[in-house]
């Protein structure tokens, strides 16, 4: 393992900083997003020696999602304390997205199916990266968004002819 | 060529959601950041880093001399449009643009080793060679009247203060061996010993069937892998053997066989896992660029829209002194696995700090044929009717004259002044900065060097080393 000293968290915040914003970004009010992204930079310090060495920026995020629910539930960011079980961090009310089609869209979608759609086309994630940030298997992360991204074409359709 | 493509099925729906993105190229403050996450961890801010952070301060000589490499550091980006379009797509970009200078000047010494050192550096940051100011020179057929029209540069409110600046060299003794090839080789999965053919380390069959390595004796040790096999775009090799039968040749059925009976490649769309996109192609091209020995956290990274999701793109900036310096390195990923990757390993090695000329003298090497002018139209423009891209080469067919057809020019009335274009511009900027350059020897250096821009946005650059510390003779 590496040591996880100054110059370790030095690069991990060059690597990963803005990628953390950008979730935050997409899914808090802009005031909230710089101080999430600093709390789970300092879990990543305080914790560091959880993380583990490949695989950093899935840990990130399953980590940024445990803080952006204790936010919500408690209306500012809070240290993370017991992680929620399930992890809604695709709102569709909490989203800052601009286009009112797509966040009513999203609306009539499962939390679950929301919250893969968002990670693949958002956070750009796939393959183990995904699986990991969902703590599920690999084979169950590529059916999960092969089956949401079916939803949300059906339910695009849908809203096209309504 | 539908049948080389995969074909990955339309999803307006998926494309619309991702389009919608709210936080695509979003930058955070990272000093503002960086004092929370201190805050709240209690890392101490008295600690060597912070100090030596505190310690910078923005000058003339700021950008180049006071800037790590590879510290974000936001509001650092030079303000002139040449070079701020490399690239689009995510990813993060705080440092300055690299510089390019016009090498006419270098001679033959250009040639083979600079135009494969040349050929990591964006083309989107090139400027067309510009004549030099005293005429005579071949124009290049990029050029357009504009440029080939002669120029008087004239300074307006720059100063004279001089200076020195760090230059740096690409030491290819370090990189080119049989050692890294093959450590890129295997960070890269690639199974073989490596061999010197040419003057260049290969591994791997180079057969266009197989994945293969390849290493070049240049100025900053090229470096370029390919595989084949993950290629969405490619067919495998076909056996053009002549059957007898095969029918759709002429239309006709009779399918005769024979010496110039082609078979078509048999072309059906791979199945290849999806990349990924993003902030996550970043991080897996991040991961890449260090298994094959890099120091990642020198570059700044982009990831650019491929259009298939089996396919994506990053591209690495190298960052030295919060300047971007030319040398860029390409990944493209097919699902974890790298597909093809081009990069320069050389690493560099600081030169020492050398004299440099003031923003003045700048201007006035403009119009010194020892220099040349490198001229840069970066704004998007339309002169004498022919549309300008940003490497000032003409983009399209000259605009159709009003009057529809061609006709004869105008008879030219006698004694009347003759028409002598001459451009008159106002240089109202300079920015101190680096330019890849390779001198006579082969070898590739990043030069201090500015870019002096007019008030439209123009630019044009030129080497900022003083004339004591340049060797005029060399090459002869």
């Amino acid at each position: 393992m590496a040591a996880r000293d100054d110059a370790w968290f030095e690069s991990l915040f060059r690597a990963h900083a803005t990628a953390l914003y950008r979730y935050f970004a997409r899914r808090a009010p802009r005031d909230d997003v710089e101080d999430l992204t600093a709390e789970v930079l300092a879990v990543a310090w305080r914790r560091r020696d959880d993380v583990p060495d490949d695989a950093v920026l899935p840990w990130l995020y399953r980590t940024a999602g445990f803080v952006l629910a204790n936010h919500r539930r408690k209306g500012r960011p809070v240290p993370v304390g017991d992680a929620p079980d399930e992890v809604d961090d695709a709102d569709p009310a909490e989203l800052t997205v601009a286009d009112d089609e797509v966040r009513a869209v999203l609306a009539v979608l499962s939390p679950r199916d929301r919250r893969i759609l968002l990670l693949n086309a958002w956070e750009g994630l796939t393959g183990d990266a995904l699986a990991d940030v969902l703590g599920v298997s690999r084979g169950g992360a590529d059916a999960a968004l092969s089956r949401a991204r079916s939803r949300l074409r059906e339910a695009w359709a849908e809203r096209l002819t309504a | 060529m539908d049948q080389h493509r995969p074909d990955p099925a339309r999803d307006d729906a998926f494309d619309r959601l991702r389009d919608a993105d709210p936080a695509a190229g979003l930058e955070p403050d990272t000093a503002s950041l960086d004092a929370a996450v201190r805050e709240r961890a209690d890392r101490p801010a008295g600690d060597e880093l912070a100090r030596a952070r505190a310690a910078r301060r923005p000058g003339r000589w700021g950008a180049v001399a006071a800037v790590a490499a590879g510290t974000l550091l936001v509001g650092s980006v030079g303000g002139y449009a040449l070079g701020s379009r490399e690239g689009t797509g995510t990813g993060s970009r705080t440092a300055a643009a690299a510089i390019t200078l016009s090498d006419a000047t270098t001679g033959a010494a250009a040639g083979a080793a600079e135009s494969s050192a040349a050929g990591d550096t964006a083309a989107r940051s090139s400027v067309p060679d510009a004549p030099a100011a005293e005429g005579g020179t071949a124009m290049s057929s990029r050029l357009l009247p504009w440029f080939g029209g002669h120029t008087v540069f004239t300074a307006q409110g720059l100063s004279d203060d001089t200076g020195t600046a760090q230059a740096w060299a690409y030491d290819p003794a370090q990189a080119f061996s049989a050692e890294t090839a093959a450590q890129v080789a295997a960070s890269l999965g690639l199974a073989g010993e490596p061999r010197l053919e040419g003057g260049i380390w290969l591994v791997g069959p180079q057969d266009g069937v197989d994945a293969s390595l390849q290493l070049q004796p240049d100025g900053v040790t090229s470096v370029s892998y390919y595989d084949p096999s993950l290629d969405p775009f490619a067919c495998p090799p076909s056996l053009a053997v002549p059957e007898s039968g095969v029918e759709g040749q002429d239309g006709g059925g009779q399918g005769e066989p024979g010496k110039d009976a082609v078979v078509p490649p048999d072309c059906t769309p791979r199945e290849l896992p999806p990349a990924p996109q993003g902030d996550a192609a970043v991080a897996r091209a991040r991961e890449v660029l260090a298994a094959a020995g890099v120091d990642a956290d020198r570059y700044e990274y982009e990831a650019a829209e491929s259009g298939t999701p089996e396919l994506a793109y990053v591209s690495a900036f190298e960052v030295v002194d919060g300047q971007r310096t030319g040398t860029i390195w390409s990944v493209s990923l097919v699902g974890d696995a790298v597909q093809s990757l081009y990069g320069a390993l050389a690493p560099l090695v600081p030169l020492g700090d050398y004299d440099v000329v003031s923003e003045n003298e700048a201007v006035a090497r403009l119009s010194d044929p020892r220099f040349g002018a490198s001229g840069g139209g970066v704004v998007a423009a339309s002169v004498g009717g022919v549309a300008v891209d940003s490497d000032g080469a003409a983009t399209t067919e000259p605009a159709p004259a009003p009057m529809g057809e061609p006709t004869p020019p105008p008879s030219v009335t006698p004694g009347s002044p003759l028409g002598w274009p001459v451009v008159e511009v106002v240089l109202t900027g300079a920015r101190l900065g680096l330019a890849q350059h390779t001198l006579p020897t082969g070898a590739t250096v990043l030069l201090p060097a500015y870019e002096l821009s007019a008030d439209d946005g123009t630019a044009w650059s030129v080497v900022a080393v003083a004339d004591g510390e340049l060797d005029f003779a060399a090459g002869r």
